[in-house]
């Protein structure tokens, strides 16, 4: 879907990126991290022309970016950022409808579609469709945001720190939120952040960047269990392990049969869910389904794998 | 840094100037009836004025120089500006040298497009070197010394009225600083009212601004029959007494249940006792001395003492009511503005409310006062200009007299010195402001 | 808001109801007026002097709007930011000068006469416009106009889905400080050749005559200020979100 070919960008004599080359597939959801000043979030601005690239040659869809009109471009990407940018003097209605509008939908259905879309995010039309910005918390204006980026439906969205301006609570609540969308509306999606955690619990892959090189660009797993480099490895952490356990559902851990004693855990939870439990002084956990019948059992050592 | 291609403003001046050296640059008057004669680039003497072209010419295509512009146009702006007023001087005396006394010769439009012109062009130099802007004031005076402005109308007129020009430039500034400071003694408490007791702040805000917007000799107009009745009906002593008595009932405020009368009796006091201490100021500032000598008389009328329809009550007055709106805004505006932080810290160290006041408060919100307190200066420096039409005098006597005896010059001699020292009151309060704000505040 | 503005429409159809009533005015005006001096202004009716400060006022307030707006746009575009230093400078300065002074300050250029009070009124109304038209379309919230961009938006539709609406506070603002000095020196106006409220105002001070006076200085007090009011009910009107 999108390619980045030997992507250069520089400012005068200093290089930002330096010779950057990745592929993203259809349908995945790509983190780029990295700490600040790795020109993680110019990256994600060359994707869409909002800057221009010094050299290299971004594709989207085997297309050369350069040879698109910017604004066509950019009106088929879904584009979040950190400080929201909800247009303060439009209602949650007109902001949602902005890129339909500019698309010259029908009035009737961009409105219809609006409705969906903050019924989709958690919001009630009803109640907030006719509100203005500064009458929406954060957390609530964030929603507004991802809802705009989507309205139109892109194939592409690119998200720069999307949920860093809000608090921990309200974070946690949008990121489970947009896991689930993620698997309903079937996007690629490009996701800038800084923070390890989030970009282990949304990314399909996780590009780690610094001094304008990619240092590794892999699934969470693969990338927690494997530093590249000394780099990667600080980056992520001494409890990479940990951050590794937390993507593993406990059903890939578990062995089958039951402990007679055990305590249970549900299915969903994931490994490091099982493991703070059993360090907290259970033998073993049976894991049950939804149905509550017992499908396996976990211990310490089926943690170790 | 690279050079730009071409410098666009000083495009723009440099072509205003060679539209400017075009047009007629004097006006030539035999005598005051005739509507004059335009003198343009074709009477100009001739090698002068071609020069002064060329001048303007070289400018213009220095705005392309690739190499050392800045030089060559600063010295091209201010040749350009010598040779214009070179053009000028030697037009007069020859306008003048056979013509009558009463002839009077006068700057056109030309002139003044073309010092708007040295205006854009030092503009644009000054962006690429700060100082440059001083080459304005360089300019016009060395052009002014080339020009022989003496020759010209205005300076013509200024001889016949010399001996007034001083006092009513006196006048002027008397006016406007005293009523600035009745309306700082008034508007600054309000400020304080207005931020602390919320019931107040729209009352206050919203009188301020609906005040300013009634034009000054409407305003002038409205307090005309009421001063004058009061001028007419009252003698000093009577208003001496009441003012006793007012002064009296202040001790009220201590008594706790009368407390609001004694507050009432405050701000009786003040209005009463404001007008007349800022009329004996004027008096005082401009040194009508019969003025003076009635307020040691207890049975002269108020009018003697100067409070009448006309005259510098009106003037006092409604400047002082104007100006209230830019020192209570910014006084509130300041106070408003200060980190509620700072105050708790204020309070948690153990300041009482006066010396939070004294060293938190006030400090922070001052450069606040200080911009309203400029603001009024340069709005009551302005308007000043119409009090001459209720006889108060100031600059504006000269406008009024010009128009009345058709001199554009006279005219010319109150208006030009109203704005060059709005300037410099302006500059002298951002000046003193920045004095006056704490260091840490200074940006 | 609508109460406000239907009594706004009221409050101005009284008022002209009122300038109308000559004969009222007379009649009210000879009791401050003293013996035989002339208790209105005989020259013109009010409702013409009315009219004619109004034409004064409006006509400039036009000329304002036309160049001023389009002024301001121009020199914050990318190809007119090179004059944005000038136009700004020059805004600020001019802004010291005193309305009444710039009146004058025209009169040996344009001499006397309704021309030179109309360019002289329509360049110093220019002045809080273009201010107040520089100071809203420079100061677009950043993250606004990022997400404008990222969106898809074209120039055109970030000046006008974006620019415009937000910048229409402060252009507001402009406008109504222009319109009120407009009206207040326009006063002033008849000393340099034309008709308007100020014609029996100055006539009236210059005889001693307090009748004339107040058949001027009541009208444009109360045209200046339900002018101000107007205003500012459409600012209420039109930025229902800040």
């Amino acid at each position: 879907m999108i390619k980045l070919e030997h992507v250069v960008k520089a400012y005068g004599e200093q290089e930002v990126l330096k010779d950057i080359s990745f592929e993203i597939a259809k349908g995945e959801l790509v983190v780029l991290i990295g700490p600040s000043g790795c020109g993680k979030s110019t990256l994600l601005r060359l994707i869409n022309r909002m800057i221009e690239l010094s050299g290299g040659r971004i594709l989207i869809k085997d297309r050369d970016t350069r040879t698109l009109d910017p604004v066509s471009l950019r009106l088929g990407i879904g584009y979040v950022i950190q400080s929201i940018g909800l247009f303060s003097h439009m209602t949650i209605f007109e902001n949602v409808e902005v890129v339909p509008s500019l698309l010259q939908q029908n009035k009737k259905l961009r409105r219809e579609r609006a409705r969906e879309l903050l019924d989709m995010m958690g919001l009630e039309p009803a109640q907030y469709g006719q509100r203005y910005p500064k009458e929406l918390s954060g957390g609530q204006q964030q929603r507004v945001g991802i809802a705009r980026a989507i309205a139109a439906d892109p194939e592409i969205m690119l998200m720069d720190e999307p949920f860093s301006a809000v608090d921990p609570i309200t974070r946690e609540q949008l990121q489970d939120h947009f896991l689930g969308l993620k698997t309903q509306i079937d996007k690629t999606i490009v996701f800038v952040t800084h923070d390890v955690d989030e970009a282990v619990k949304l990314g399909d892959r996780i590009c780690i960047l610094n001094q304008g090189l990619v240092q590794q660009i892999d699934s969470p797993k693969a990338l927690l269990h494997k530093p590249a480099n000394d780099f990667v490895a600080s980056f992520l952490g001494e409890d990479r392990e940990l951050k590794r356990l937390s993507r593993i559902p406990v059903t890939d851990v578990m062995r089958s049969g039951a402990h007679p004693e055990a305590r249970t855990i549900e299915k969903h939870k994931s490994a490091k869910d099982a493991l703070n439990r059993l360090l907290a002084g259970e033998n073993s956990l049976n894991v049950i389904d939804d149905q509550n019948s017992i499908i396996g059992t976990v211990n310490l050592q089926d943690l170790q794998g | 840094m690279m050079t730009k291609r071409f410098d666009p403003v000083l495009l723009l001046g440099a072509g205003l100037g060679l539209v400017a050296s075009l047009f007629p640059l004097l006006l030539f008057k035999a005598n005051r009836l005739v509507l004059g004669d335009f003198i343009g680039f074709p009477d100009l003497p001739v090698p002068h004025a071609y020069l002064m072209l060329l001048a303007f010419l070289a400018l213009l295509a220095s705005a392309f120089l690739p190499k050392f512009r800045l030089p060559i146009a600063s010295s091209l702006v201010v040749i350009s500006w010598l040779l214009l007023n070179w053009t000028i001087s030697l037009t007069t005396r020859q306008l003048l040298a056979d013509a009558p006394a009463i002839a009077r010769v006068s700057f056109a439009p030309g002139f003044w497009l073309a010092l708007f012109a040295l205006y854009v062009a030092c503009f644009a130099l000054s962006q690429r070197w700060r100082w440059a802007f001083l080459l304005l004031p360089v300019a016009v005076l060395l052009g002014s010394w080339l020009g022989h402005y003496e020759l010209l109308g205005p300076a013509v007129e200024f001889r016949s009225v010399a001996s007034e020009f001083l006092p009513q430039t006196l006048r002027h500034l008397a006016l406007s600083l005293v009523s600035l400071v009745l309306a700082a003694l008034i508007g600054l408490p309000l400020g304080i009212l207005a931020f602390r007791q919320r019931q107040f702040e729209n009352i206050i805000l919203g009188g301020a601004g609906l005040l300013q917007t009634l034009p000054s000799i409407a305003l002038f107009g409205l307090l005309l029959p009421p001063l004058a009745y009061l001028g007419r009906s009252f003698q000093l002593s009577q208003v001496l007494i009441i003012l006793a008595i007012l002064i009296l009932f202040i001790g009220l405020r201590w008594v706790s249940s009368l407390r609001f009368l004694g507050n009432l009796a405050v701000s009786g006091t003040l209005i009463l006792a404001l007008p007349l201490f800022g009329l004996w100021l004027v008096s005082l500032l401009s040194g009508e001395s019969a003025t003076l000598k009635s307020w040691l008389n207890l049975n002269s009328s108020l009018a003697d003492i100067g409070l009448r329809g006309i005259g510098a009550a009106p003037v006092l007055i409604a400047l002082t009511l104007y100006a209230l709106l830019p020192i209570v805004v910014n006084t509130h505006l300041g106070l408003r503005n200060i980190p509620p932080g700072t105050l708790d810290a204020a309070t948690g160290m153990g300041m009482n409310a006066r010396q939070r006041f004294w060293r938190a408060e006030f400090p922070l919100a001052l450069p606040f006062m200080m911009e309203g307190l400029r603001t009024a200066l340069v709005l009551t420096f302005g308007i000043t200009t119409v009090a001459a039409l209720v006889g108060a005098g100031g600059l504006g006597f000269f406008i009024l007299r010009g128009v009345e005896n058709a001199a554009p010059d006279l005219v010319l001699l109150g208006a030009l010195p109203i704005v060059l020292l709005a300037l410099v009151l302006d500059s002298f309060m951002r000046g003193l402001s920045w004095l006056l704000t704490p260091k840490g505040l200074r940006s | 808001m609508r109460r406000q503005g239907l009594l706004l429409l009221a409050a101005w159809l009284g008022s002209f109801w009122l300038f109308a009533q000559q004969s009222g005015w007379k009649h009210a005006l000879s009791y401050v007026a003293s013996k035989n001096q002339t208790p209105i202004f005989e020259r013109n009716t009010l409702w013409e002097l009315v009219w004619q400060h109004l034409n004064l006022c409006l006509f400039s307030m036009l000329l304002v709007m036309i160049i001023g707006l389009p002024l301001a746009l121009f020199v914050t575009r990318s190809y007119g930011k090179p004059f944005l230093g000038l136009v700004s400078n020059t805004v600020n300065i001019g802004q010291i000068f005193p309305p009444t002074a710039v009146l004058f300050l025209f009169l040996p250029i344009f001499g006397f006469g309704p021309t030179a009070a109309i360019i002289a009124l329509f360049i110093y109304g220019l002045l809080p416009t273009v201010r107040g038209g520089l100071l809203g379309l420079s100061t677009i919230p950043e993250d606004q106009s990022n997400a404008a961009l990222g969106c898809g938006m074209n120039a055109w539709q970030i000046l006008w889905r974006l620019e415009f609406p937000q910048a229409l506070p402060s252009i507001l603002a402009g406008l109504r400080t222009s319109l009120i000095l407009i009206i207040a020196t326009a006063t002033v106006a008849p000393l340099v050749g034309t008709g308007g409220l100020g014609v029996p105002i100055i006539a009236g001070l210059s005889t001693n005559n307090v009748a004339l006076v107040l058949e001027g200085a009541l009208p444009v007090a109360l045209i200046a200020v339900l002018a101000d009011m107007t205003v500012r009910w459409l600012e209420q009107v039109l930025v229902r979100w800040a």
